[in-house]
């Protein structure tokens, strides 16, 4: 759920940004400008007003590139170094440029603007060069360790040709499901780190691992569908336009202009991904640090109490005798529909001593972002409730609401005690003891049976 | 040891019979003057073919030959002061096993009267006394002109562990030069040679070979797991000791100049047939994906050449592709067995693996057919090999991409040739008519091979593809199983071209040759520039007192223009050019330039004005060193480069974004 949750969001922002997304665009135009120009002009005083030119309407001709003779070497040796200056400077431009990216995706008041990219990327310069720079390193040398050595291993037998270019290529196999994992390292590390004044790549880089590996069920599937569909979105397009040739200047005109939408496509591909990932982040909110953990020493329900969405502080002992269940809410969610099927248990077992307590909660996708007023005025008109529903509370973190630290330590849920989503229901017995934890896609008519057996 | 007696007797009247029989051939090809019956064991722990060997050789001149000699080719292997090793710098090893060496133990003959007194180490190349890879027999009795010289070997061949086209690598062995092998008896006339006499050179790094044509009776006796291929037919294979662990295989070959085989445990063999010929294909276990490919391209040499040059005349080809640890022995041709060259995993639209092929198989003509003498005239056998191959990859695996035929980017093998000449630094030298070892600043390859095709294609643009093809017929109709020299080839051309052309190139093509085979300049022909300017009528002062002017033109009724084209020639090389003139009226004229002199100025007068000039527009004199500079147009064609660019443009996009993170 949070997979798709996430694509979606991601992509919405980065539809979103799309002028951090055509800055980003343009620069890497304006760069690779610099030096294919001049060497087309080169090659265009070279040929002169000569028509060997119609040696090339299948492309490159090792005829016409002879013509260089013995200066070919040099105007090879000299286009490399050109080049690679192009792709070094290109690799500073992309972190400058990623900053940019970053902070106007991440969740915020303020609307993406040109002022807040360029600001963003100044600002975290640095941090993200050198996570970028780490992260490069550890993809490399995890590169080298699982695709060099065993191909080099397997080369070193004679007895099998071949063998080491086979483990080699089988290798690359392995490593594109790991390299994923690096992409999420540096995408929360530099998520992260946008949203902090001070700059710690290497804090950032901790948060990357922790997060990457603490969130690895919803995030991985994210980035392999997000990676698997950039690279086939890129090879699909280098293969078409690599591969044609259009002999006609509107031809020519006509490739460039797709081929630019492509590429603009490919860096919004780019913003999807980064989007994605900060709203991964914003999903699974940091850890509580170790030292603020909370002994949860209270017995049963009623020592706690809660005010209500009018603003009544009341207390838990309103439900001594009865049968609780106790919700987080959202009225934004997918699950908010679940409203109407909870009101439906409510009227038919209340007689019963069934009590329903919900509590809003915005803490997942910022989808409860109302006031109290909003929340009752949408719980009524839209789905009926008549239950009992409290004020905005915090369920995860340090500033958690004290009933659900409490209930949380009772009941783990399916990946740990954290509360992954709305609608996750705690199900309490008449002498306030917690028993059951469902999960928010656990239909609330899938509860009778338990509410019935509590009942009895 | 009465059975075991028997036996060898057997064999013996069963070799005096095969001898002057035929078994492979309907009826002999070449005169035959030598002869070689080898019985030989490999050894793979010890890395050696020891043996004893039955050999003749027929004076067939006129002289009286007081000596014989052979080469000793395995011996360049046994120092790093052999004349190869000295060539090439570096040594055959750092241990004994490394090296490589042929050791003669006893050497008789007919009559079993010792040799060995009579034998010395000769070095008529270089003079280098540590070089043992020519061997001089000087006879007891000079050999009368008729006499068969008989004579009996038991020796021991070394392998090199280097693989410079024979060698060992673990189980893997090529077994090539590894028999004392007579040098050839050149009589007087016999390729222009002016007196007789041996001609036998020494193992140089950059050299092959020159042999009589031959029949080989060869038994080859290894362990049985060896898979053995050869450029004799299989006669008979037997396992040759009681625990079945050791065979003996018999090969019998006919009118061929060199006899090798390979042994290695992993090769799987595949067969298949073209019309007469049957093919055998060696090939690592990993390749078999590639065996179609081989195949196919051993069928298309066989096919262009019998078409285009002359029928392959052996009922049997084997083609070996050596597995990696082999590779030294890659693309090395013996007539009816030649290795190719190719690795794991090449991917199908990139032709290396039927390139290699092509041309070691188009050898069987050059080297095998049409003998020459690559000692000394490397470009009759590599160059117009080269030739034919880039000719036959163009022709089978597209136009513009016999080499490579990848979407984005097309090479054909005529133009890689015609690179490898022009982006070569040392390109001009020295000539085409050297012996091997004198290619200095290495540039034996370039001049041998792609130098010497790319003027074939010139003489071919010249004279005309099926003219060509006809001067091949001719050469091998007349010179096959004889042993042409480069002046016979001119021969060949001169009587084809005139035939066909009469005197339009002159009384023969040794204009020609004179300038691409025996100099070494370039060709470079270059439009310097074309206008066409306005006539205006008369005006100016004839004198002080009569001054007059004519406003008007004599052409009344439209402006009349003056058109000039000046083409230049900064080559040295004077070739024949084709000169196509464009107008803006859409005329085309074309002219023909016979390059003597150093420019040459077209005039043209009328309502119409020059738009392009190009010389030898069908870019057939591919010697010359700059396409780009034979044409000139007043509206240059952008779009080529734009789109060049613009693909470098795209590329670099995606790249930059590929790897940064």
């Amino acid at each position: 759920m949070k997979i798709f949750e996430s694509l979606k969001i991601g992509a919405i922002r980065s539809v979103k940004a799309w002028k951090g997304v055509l800055i980003m665009y343009s620069l890497t135009l304006f760069l690779i400008a610099l030096i294919a120009l001049p060497v087309k002009t080169g090659i265009k005083s070279v040929l002169g007003s000569s028509m060997v030119t119609e040696l090339l309407s299948k492309g490159i001709s090792l005829d016409v590139i002879s013509d260089f003779g013995t200066n070919l070497n040099t105007i090879i040796s000299s286009l490399s170094f050109g080049l690679f200056l192009i792709l070094l400077l290109g690799g500073l431009m992309n972190v400058f440029l990623a900053g940019g990216l970053f902070s106007i995706l991440k969740q915020s008041e303020k609307k993406p603007s040109a002022a807040l990219f360029f600001e963003g990327g100044a600002s975290n310069f640095l941090s993200f060069l050198i996570i970028t720079v780490v992260s490069s390193l550890m993809i490399l040398f995890i590169g080298f360790i699982i695709i060099g050595v065993p191909a080099m291993i397997a080369g070193s037998s004679s007895q099998s040709e071949g063998a080491g270019f086979r483990t080699a290529r089988l290798f690359a196999m392995v490593l594109a499901l790991i390299l994923p994992v690096f992409l999420l390292v540096a995408d929360y590390a530099r998520a992260w780190q946008v949203t902090r004044e001070r700059k710690k790549a290497f804090k950032a880089l901790g948060f990357g691992f922790s997060q990457t590996f603490r969130t690895f069920l919803s995030s991985y599937p994210v980035m392999i569908i997000l990676f698997i569909i950039q690279v086939l979105f890129g090879w699909m397009v280098l293969n078409k336009l690599l591969g044609s040739y259009p002999v006609t200047g509107g031809g020519v005109f006509l490739m460039f202009l797709i081929s630019q939408i492509l590429f603009f496509v490919k860096v919004l591909l780019r913003g999807w991904r980064y989007g994605s990932v900060t709203s991964l982040m914003e999903m699974n909110p940091e850890k509580p640090s170790d030292n603020s953990k909370v002994i949860v020493t209270e017995k049963s329900l009623y020592q706690f109490s809660a005010r209500t969405l009018q603003g009544i502080e009341t207390s838990m002992e309103i439900c001594r005798g009865k049968v609780v269940l106790v919700v987080n809410t959202a009225s934004k969610c997918g699950f908010t529909p679940q409203y109407e099927g909870l009101e439906k248990l409510y009227q038919t077992y209340k007689e019963r001593g069934l009590v329903i307590l919900g509590f809003p909660c915005n803490q997942f996708a910022n989808q409860e972002p109302g006031t109290e007023a909003e929340i009752a005025e949408g719980c009524l008109i839209n789905y009926g409730v008549s239950f009992p529903m409290f004020s905005k509370v915090e369920v995860n973190g340090n500033n958690a609401d004290p009933i659900f630290k409490y209930l949380k330590s009772r009941l783990h849920g399916f990946t740990g005690k954290r509360i992954k989503w709305n609608f996750t229901k705690f199900l309490i017995d008449a002498n306030g003891i917690p028993v059951k934890r469902f999960s928010p896609a656990t239909k609330p008519e899938n509860l009778v049976k338990d509410i019935e057996k509590l009942l009895r | 040891m009465m059975k075991k007696n028997l036996i060898t007797l057997l064999v013996c009247l069963v070799t005096a019979a095969s001898v002057k029989s035929q078994i492979v051939l309907k009826e002999p090809l070449s005169d035959r003057q030598t002869y070689y019956k080898i019985d030989a064991r490999l050894d793979p722990v010890l890395k050696t073919v020891s043996g004893s060997m039955e050999a003749y050789w027929v004076n067939k001149s006129s002289d009286v030959v007081p000596d014989i000699r052979m080469h000793m080719y395995m011996n360049a292997f046994r120092s790093n002061k052999s004349t190869l090793y000295n060539e090439s710098g570096g040594s055959p090893g750092s241990k004994k096993s490394d090296f490589g060496w042929i050791d003669i133990k006893t050497f008789t003959d007919r009559n079993g009267a010792d040799l060995i007194g009579r034998m010395q180490f000769i070095s008529p190349d270089d003079g280098n006394n540590q070089d043992q890879t020519v061997l001089q027999i000087l006879l007891p009795k000079p050999a009368l002109p008729g006499d068969t010289i008989f004579l009996k070997f038991k020796f021991e061949t070394k392998l090199p562990s280097t693989i410079r086209r024979t060698g060992f690598n673990d189980d893997f062995f090529f077994v090539g030069q590894w028999f004392p092998k007579f040098g050839v008896y050149e009589p007087a006339g016999m390729r222009f040679a002016a007196i007789g006499g041996w001609n036998c050179h020494q193992f140089h790094v950059n050299s092959e070979f020159y042999s009589n044509h031959s029949v080989y009776d060869v038994k080859i006796t290894l362990p049985v797991e060896y898979v053995v291929g050869s450029g004799g037919l299989l006669m008979n294979e037997a396992v040759s000791d009681s625990a079945g662990k050791i065979k003996t295989l018999t090969y019998r070959a006919e009118d061929i100049v060199d006899f090798a085989w390979t042994a290695w445990p992993g090769y799987a063999v595949f067969t298949d047939q073209w019309k007469h010929v049957k093919l055998t294909l060696l090939i690592p276990k990993e390749r078999i994906s590639q065996v179609g490919r081989q195949f196919s391209a051993v069928k298309n040499g066989l096919e262009y050449f019998t078409e285009n040059v002359g029928p392959y005349p052996w009922p049997h080809l084997t083609v070996v592709d050596p597995p990696l640890i082999g590779a030294g022995a890659g693309g090395m041709e013996y007539t009816t067995i030649f290795t190719s060259a190719s690795a794991p995993n090449i991917p199908d639209y990139f032709y290396q693996p039927e390139m290699v092929t092509v041309h070691e198989f188009g050898h069987a003509y050059f080297m095998g057919i049409l003998a020459s003498n690559e000692f000394e005239e490397p470009w009759l056998d590599e160059g117009v090999n080269s030739f034919l191959e880039e000719r036959v990859m163009d022709h089978y695996y597209g136009p513009e991409a016999g080499i490579l035929n990848h979407p984005w980017l097309k090479i054909s093998d005529k133009s890689l040739g015609r690179a490898a000449y022009l982006l070569a630094g040392s390109r001009n030298i020295v000539s085409n008519a050297e012996n091997s070892w004198n290619y200095v600043h290495g540039t034996y390859g370039m001049m041998s091979y792609q130098k010497t095709a790319t003027w074939l294609y010139t003489l071919m643009g010249l004279i005309g593809e099926e003219t060509t093809n006809e001067v091949f017929r001719e050469y091998y109709r007349k010179w096959a199983f004889k042993h042409p020299s480069g002046k016979d080839f001119i021969g060949v051309v001169n009587e084809v071209v005139t035939k066909k052309y009469g005197n339009r190139f002159g009384p023969d093509m040794n204009w020609f040759f004179d300038q691409f085979l025996y100099g070494t300049g370039i060709v470079d022909y270059k439009v310097d520039r074309f206008f066409s300017a306005k006539i205006s009528g008369f005006t100016g002062v004839i004198n002080d007192a009569d001054s007059m002017a004519f406003k008007a033109s004599k052409y009344k009724e439209d402006t009349i223009y003056k058109s000039t084209v000046q083409l230049e020639r900064p080559g040295d090389i004077i070739l024949p050019v084709d000169v196509m003139i464009h107008f803006d009226n859409n005329d085309t004229i074309l002219e023909t330039w016979d390059g003597k002199a150093r420019f040459k100025d077209f005039f043209y007068t009328g309502t119409r004005k020059v738009d392009w000039v190009k010389i030898d527009p069908g870019y057939k004199i591919r010697m010359d060193v700059n396409f780009a500079n034979n044409s000139m147009t007043k509206e240059p064609d952008g779009v080529p480069v734009r789109r060049f660019i613009d693909k470098i443009i795209i590329f670099m996009q995606f790249f930059i974004s590929f790897i940064t993170l």
